[in-house]
């Protein structure tokens, strides 16, 4: 499912339970795909992701978006593609069900050296129905077209239990 | 030298191993302060060698509790004018209003960055991080937040005792020669 089919965003229902801290998920040459956390409550969990790339991945993905926006500048065509995301609970897949992103950007600088580069930043909140039932969450995800590898990551989560009681609603 | 007088969610002068790092989860979720429709928390704080991250989240049901929002812009050039308004102090009139004090500095938070476009009608909810510059000496956070009429001035002291343990789990995202030179946003 592409991530624009998403529905929209569940922040609304509450405080959830910190229930992973950050790992690296993926890394490539000057990318990184990286867990800042994972928030549990009684109907799934958020799944908090941060994407980084820099110099030559970055200048990669600034091409494949500067073909986004009408006007812009003329760049070396790059095929549009985007973050790879499973989330599975004992070998079954999970459905992700809400997605929220913000803090995009697409930077450009000069090093010391004189050296132009291009750095991308984003943050990928994935909502994830239901939590593993046996504690253990994997996570497979990379993004091959700009360098990041698919890489499979077994997190063991934290706080599982009783989330009804644990998760402090908001409304 | 001069300290900002606040902070910016999304600011792209982030220190760079904020940018490029994974911060370790240093406080879980706590309310800040609550009131009938209104509540204004903390989803997590996360620390980095250079400072802390905190995930704040402020929401109402009922927007008539808050100051009211400003009407839209006329023009592009009112637009603008508001814009470079809300660079320079206050932001958003009908934002909540966060004061963060570490290490006896304290600061107003600006979050510009994280408004949600699909609340509910009559309601309003701001969800998004914010850096705090600087480690806590005292391992004491101290927080004070507003969002009148419906939610008058309130104090909180977050105690990070688990602060030095967060740093060892800051995971770096990757490597690059980035922060030694000019950055200069294009976007975002």
């Amino acid at each position: 499912m592409s991530v624009a089919d998403w529905p929209s965003w569940p922040f609304m229902i509450g405080l959830g339970v910190v229930a992973h801290g950050p790992a690296v998920l993926s890394s490539g040459p000057d990318i990184g795909i990286g867990l800042r956390c994972i928030f549990a409550y009684p109907e799934g969990l958020l799944v908090s992701m941060q994407i980084r790339a820099v110099d030559g991945a970055g200048q990669l993905l600034a091409d494949m978006l500067s073909h986004a926006h009408a006007g812009a500048p003329r760049r070396p065509h790059v095929p549009h593609s985007w973050l790879q995301l499973t989330v599975l609970d004992d070998g079954e897949e999970m459905p992700l069900t809400g997605h929220h992103s913000s803090g995009t950007s697409i930077s450009a600088g000069v090093t010391d050296d004189g050296v132009q580069t291009a750095g991308y930043d984003r943050d990928v909140d994935a909502w994830v129905t239901g939590t593993p039932a046996r504690g253990v969450l994997e996570i497979r995800t990379g993004w091959p077209e700009v360098g990041a590898p698919m890489t499979t990551t077994h997190l063991v989560m934290e706080g599982l239990t009783d989330l009804a009681t644990a998760v402090e609603p908001l409304r | 030298m001069t300290e900002p007088d606040q902070f910016r969610s999304g600011d792209r002068g982030d220190p760079e191993g904020m940018w490029s790092s994974l911060g370790g989860i240093a406080h879980g979720p706590i309310v800040l302060a609550r009131a009938p429709h209104i509540v204004i928390a903390v989803r997590c704080v996360m620390a980095f060698p250079e400072g802390l991250r905190a995930w704040l989240v402020a929401d109402t049901t009922d927007i008539n509790l808050i100051p009211p929002a400003p009407s839209p812009p006329a023009n592009h050039t009112e637009a603008a004018q508001r814009l470079h308004e809300w660079e320079q102090w206050p932001g958003p009139a009908d934002d909540p209003v966060v004061h963060v004090t570490v290490n006896g500095h304290r600061r107003r938070m600006l979050m510009l960055d994280g408004r949600s476009d699909d609340a509910d009608p009559g309601a309003k909810h701001i969800d998004v991080p914010v850096r705090i510059d600087g480690l806590p000496r005292d391992g004491l956070v101290h927080f004070e937040v507003s969002w009148k009429p419906g939610l008058p001035l309130t104090s909180k002291t977050l105690h990070l005792p688990q602060l030095q343990q967060a740093l060892t789990e800051v995971r770096h995202l990757v490597h690059s020669a980035w922060g030694s030179g000019r950055q200069v946003p294009k976007c975002s």
